[in-house]
């Protein structure tokens, strides 16, 4: 059974494609639940630095998603 | 002349196996922003459609690959070649139809390519059918594809609740509503990249067959590329609503955050696997998606019973589509070795069959203003009855 599996499957591709598709996919998932804590940790912020703090996250997180959304439009266009 | 008209049907039939595709897989991209109410029904599949369209012109590669290697390239040649995709393509729009009817999202690449390897066993034989090809690029990937994404879906959906404890829930659902907007645009795109090509594909197959492009020099000309664009677009503009309340609504009750999961899980599993070589079935990876986002909110809420009507459906769409393409091949042959009139025959026999279909779903329709969430406030309303026959 394990002999006709590994005949089947590419294991170098495939622990590839899950690495990336976690990344990508519960990653980007994460990163957008990040960027929502951050807007709101920075509109119900006391002080200057909270509110640029939470700015930050949201900007970083933010930037993760653009990334995400980016490479997949490179890999439709490359593949 | 003969080969000729049955060359103007194969692109007629295999347009209208693009728009079985669109209206079929519409589901796969938007069934869940509609079910979380992020979008309204006739904007989601406008929105998808579009995308399918600019996906449809983005690269050509796929439609190089469909069956390639599976079936010997030498029996897609001359006549028997144009017989043979005729056979397969009205195969795949009929197992697409029995399963539009029964309400089942399956794989309209398998089906398209278990019409091919039907029409071929019979054709050539079983010499002419690799497969050890067919396990290794499709079944494979099929059943490993929704495993992966049912878990990157639930890790993701598992992660995202533990935050919104910090957002707060309406928050939190509201912002999640905007994201699946480019989520639902994304996973579109790569549909639109990979199966309207496999159309394309299709046709150029066709056009090899008959002698007017060469198959040491592949391309696709502009004409089948706007075809097939347009026809995948136009399916997807109206809208599979039957499928999509199977996947947005009866599969697991689904809330925004959910929904974006399982989307940027789907785009990441079938963008990664498309860049590494493993061209997949979007639906299989949507569904797995889709589940994945049940499991990881609260175990125990995805519908298991209808996941597995889904599964015994995906069983059955390679050799179900592979007999119709089988049948159609040897029927037509009763007509005469490329018999024109054979071919216009069963072509008729599968518009009567899916007109048939067609009156037959119009006793339990499912349109737009069903699955409307928009409009709903607080806990989602229960989407609408389950369609009835089901599979299974």
């Amino acid at each position: 059974m394990l002999t006709l599996a590994t005949t089947l499957i590419n294991g170098s591709a495939l622990w590839k494609i899950v690495v990336a598709a976690f990344v990508g996919g519960a990653g980007a998932a994460i990163a957008f639940g990040l960027l929502l804590l951050g807007l709101s940790r920075a509109e119900s912020a006391t002080g200057p630095t909270q509110r640029a703090g939470g700015y930050a996250l949201s900007a970083a997180c933010g930037a993760f998603c653009i990334a995400a959304v980016a490479l997949g439009v490179y890999a439709i266009a490359h593949k | 002349m003969g080969s000729e008209a049955i060359l103007i049907l194969v692109v007629v039939v295999a347009v209208c196996f693009d728009f079985t595709n669109g209206f079929h897989d519409t589901a796969n991209a938007v069934a869940t922003s509609i079910a979380t109410g992020a979008l309204k029904p006739r904007y989601a599949v406008a929105m998808s459609a579009a995308f399918n369209l600019i996906g449809a012109f983005v690269s050509i590669k796929v439609a190089a690959t469909i069956a390639k290697g599976i079936v010997n390239p030498h029996v897609l040649v001359g006549g028997d070649g144009l017989d043979l995709v005729f056979a397969a393509l009205i195969g795949a729009i009929l197992w697409n139809l029995i399963t539009w009817y029964f309400t089942m999202p399956s794989s309209s690449s398998h089906a398209l390519i278990g019409g091919i390897v039907g029409a071929t066993l019979v054709a050539s034989g079983a010499k002419a059918v690799s497969f050890h090809e067919l396990a290794q690029t499709v079944l494979a990937p099929a059943v490993l594809s929704p495993i992966i994404c049912l878990l990157v879906a639930a890790t993701g959906t598992f992660g995202v609740y533990k935050l919104i404890r910090l957002i707060g829930v309406d928050e939190a659902k509201t912002g999640y509503r905007y994201g699946q907007i480019g989520s639902a645009a994304l996973v579109s795109l790569a549909h639109g990249t990979n199966d309207a090509q496999k159309t394309m594909g299709v046709i150029s197959l066709a056009l090899i067959a008959h002698g007017d492009i060469s198959a040491n020099h592949f391309y696709v000309p502009v004409w089948v590329k706007l075809a097939c664009a347009l026809a995948i677009a136009l399916g997807t503009a109206i809208g599979g609503w039957r499928i999509i309340n199977t996947m947005g609504n009866r599969l697991t009750e689904i809330e925004s955050p959910q929904g974006f999961s399982a989307e940027t899980a789907s785009a990441a599993v079938i963008l990664a696997s498309s860049y590494y070589g493993y061209p997949l079935s979007t639906t299989h990876v949507v569904s797995g998606g889709v589940m994945g986002a049940g499991v990881g909110k609260k175990l125990a809420s995805v519908r298991w019973s209808v996941a597995g009507q889904m599964a015994t459906a995906w069983l059955f769409t390679i050799p179900a589509a592979g007999a119709m393409g089988a049948l159609v091949w040897e029927v037509a042959r009763i007509f005469g070795s490329h018999s024109t009139f054979g071919a216009y025959v069963m072509a008729l026999a599968a518009a009567a069959a899916a007109f048939g279909l067609f009156r037959l779903a119009q006793r339990n329709t499912v349109t737009a203003k069903d699955l409307d969430r928009t409009a709903a406030s607080g806990p989602l309303p229960p989407g609408p009855p389950a369609m009835t026959p089901a599979v299974g």
